[in-house]
């Protein structure tokens, strides 16, 4: 008698089910069962963004900040794994609304666990890394790390508090992965090493600072090192240094780059749009007492397009690429045992190359990358430095047919008058 | 009678089948419980970070206490009366961003762990500062007429203060700081140090092999 061994499996769809009793359902089909139910749940319910989340992004896109804040409030104190995600999203939405306190606070909470180790519990980082990567506690790509604590050295900026701001805009410099540059480095071990970021404006935000503290050699440094890394940021180095100048304004334009994983199961990450699909920054024009300030036309300080192409910025790819391919190898191993043994009538082989493949489908389908990203990040970050009179001034700024209401800012008799603006495209 | 397994295209399940089928399940459950560990509670009990510490607080301000209870050269400066001081608040140089509250527990606990002892209160007068004392007047409406002859009040003579550093490192996976905290009393007429003491502590903290 040729029984396949597809009869063999158990599930009733052999020949010699016919003759054998039924059978009850056990406990342990049931607990199996669930399991089975359990995995595609794991894999697919937890990473999508709640509605909530979609509301506030898209109430912010719209420019309605304080709406947008309002309805992330009840994410920022769940400890789950978009902490501090939602945590940079709700400080994006309270510093645009003008609510520094809560902006502060909301990416004080990011800083402190952006900085922590050990971060995931055992399970988590067995879940992360056997099942899926977007079950970690998100800390962010490296570019949207340096921004978050680029937005917390901004708000003390902003608050005249240039200790802390300090400490903030130094925890934005932290070192980069560099890729060794030929092939002889990598046959000589020197696959990467790590070179001191090239995150312009932490190098900007130290250099205001410390020229605020009067430790005017290291303001120096850091705002040549600026103008090194990013030339274009030259004419606003040398108004914040030769002419004066008492305001400064920080202009956020655009959307930031989003995740478009790529790869035969999305196991690489990419990110779009590349600077080249997006066209150049539009220069910024900033206007006080409708008069146009001459620091404006100049480029952007930093573009996170940019960044996010730039591999010095990328995390790495190497865990999901390697399940990619084991798992791509299982599969077309496990199903070719499955089809010899079938034409063997080896159920039991066969039955090893199945369990193989599907093992394969799991790994390949637990390679994908983590698609959780901060969506109010903006395209490119201007400064724009101007001297004013002490006293009220009417501020507005534009960049390619978008322009913010104009605002009226009492200038600091003493100190730095910071300003963030957030334009929409 | 149950038919026994022979191997190939035999009915029913065999050892061998059974054990794959249990090696299956066994796999398929891991994954579940893994995948599930990503909906509960996150952020793990043990994450930590190499910023100053509660335990660094506490160490800190008792070695300094102790230090000044104990250091000879103000023994001989208090035989004739109290010292009397002014805190201010910590100034900080490292890269951790410390909040203003923060600041003034690193120097006010010292204040408090002077103050508990009643041999040491005979030593160490602590008066408020200046805007805070003025801040206190304005709040309870009381007039400067009322408060007598300036020669009167209670001036201070020494600051204590600190100035904390840090020698930081920070890579994706790695970050360590090198703290060096350092207190000391001045003579505000004089400019001179009357005493001093640090405080070292190196954190180094390194990410999970796999995140």
């Amino acid at each position: 008698m040729r029984t396949g061994f597809f009869g063999n499996i158990g599930f009733g769809c052999g020949r010699d089910g016919a003759q054998r009793a039924p059978r009850r359902p056990s406990a342990r089909r049931a607990v199996f069962g669930l399991a089975l139910l359990a995995v595609p749940l794991a894999l697919g319910g937890c990473h999508s963004p709640n509605m909530r989340v979609r509301r506030a992004v898209t109430l912010y896109y719209m420019g309605d900040y304080p709406q947008a804040q309002q309805t992330l409030a009840p994410e920022i104190s769940r400890k789950n794994k978009n902490f501090v995600l939602n945590n940079c999203r709700y400080g994006s939405c309270a510093i645009a609304a003008g609510n520094l306190r809560d902006a502060q606070l909301a990416f004080y909470n990011a800083y402190e666990v952006m900085n922590s180790v050990h971060t995931n519990t055992v399970g988590r980082t067995l879940g992360a890394a056997v099942v899926y990567e977007g079950i970690k506690v998100w800390k962010g790509q490296p570019y949207e790390r340096a921004m978050a604590h680029y937005y917390l050295g901004l708000i003390y900026l902003i608050k005249n508090h240039f200790n802390d701001a300090r400490a903030a805009f130094a925890n934005s410099l932290f070192r980069l992965r560099a890729y060794g540059r030929s092939r002889r480095d990598a046959r000589a071990g020197h696959r990467y090493g790590w070179i001191d970021s090239n995150f312009t404006l932490g190098y900007f935000g130290l250099g205001l600072c410390y020229q605020e503290l009067g430790r005017h050699a290291l303001a120096r440094a850091n705002f040549r090192r600026a103008e090194q890394l990013n030339p274009a940021l030259a004419p606003a180095v040398q108004m914040m240094r030769r002419r004066g100048a008492n305001t400064v304004i920080f202009v956020d334009y655009g959307m930031g780059p989003r995740p478009a994983p790529h790869g035969w199961y999305g196991e690489k990450s990419a990110f779009v749009p590349t600077v080249a699909e997006a066209g150049p920054v539009p220069p910024v024009a900033a206007y006080a007492d409708g008069r146009l300030l001459p620091a404006s036309g100049y480029d952007a300080a930093v573009d996170t397009l940019a960044l996010a192409q730039d591999k010095r910025w990328d995390s790495m790819d190497t865990l999901r690429e390697t399940k990619a391919v084991i798992g791509t190898g299982l599969v077309a191993g496990g199903l070719g045992t499955a089809m010899i043994a079938g034409d063997r009538n080896d159920g039991e082989v066969g039955l090893i190359g199945l369990g193989a493949a599907a093992l394969g489908m799991a790994l390949t389908a637990s390679s994908r990358v983590d698609v959780r990203y901060w969506e109010m990040l903006p395209r490119a970050v201007m400064v724009v430095p101007a001297a004013l009179t002490p006293g009220p001034h009417t501020i507005q700024v534009a960049m390619a047919g978008s322009a913010c209401q104009p605002f009226t800012v009492r200038v600091r008799r003493r100190g730095l008058t910071v300003l963030y603006v957030r334009l929409l495209p | 009678m149950p038919e026994k397994s022979t191997g190939h295209g035999a009915a029913g399940w065999r050892p061998g089948a059974r054990g794959l089928k249990r090696a299956f399940a066994a796999v398929v459950g891991v994954l579940a419980l893994t995948g599930l560990a990503g909906c509960g509670p996150a952020i793990s009990a043990h994450a930590h970070t190499t910023f100053l510490s509660a335990r660094d607080l506490l160490h800190m301000t008792d070695q300094m206490a102790a230090s000044l209870a104990g250091s000879p050269r103000l023994a001989a400066l208090t035989k004739n009366g109290p010292m009397v001081i002014v805190l201010k608040r910590v100034s900080n140089q490292t890269d951790e961003i410390l909040t203003r509250g923060e600041e003034e527990l690193f120097v006010h606990r010292v204040r408090v762990l002077l103050a508990q002892q009643p041999l040491l209160r005979r030593r160490f007068r602590f008066v408020l500062n200046r805007k805070t004392y003025y801040d206190l007047l304005r709040e309870e409406q009381i007039p400067a007429a009322q408060l007598g002859p300036r020669e009167s009040r209670v001036v201070p003579q020494y600051v204590l203060d600190a100035t904390f550093y840090s020698d930081t490192h920070v890579s994706r996976k790695f970050r360590s700081d090198y703290y060096l905290c350092a207190y000391q009393l001045v003579d505000i007429h004089t400019g001179v140090i009357v005493w001093q003491n640090t405080y070292e502590t190196k954190k180094s903290a390194v990410s999970g092999f796999l995140y």
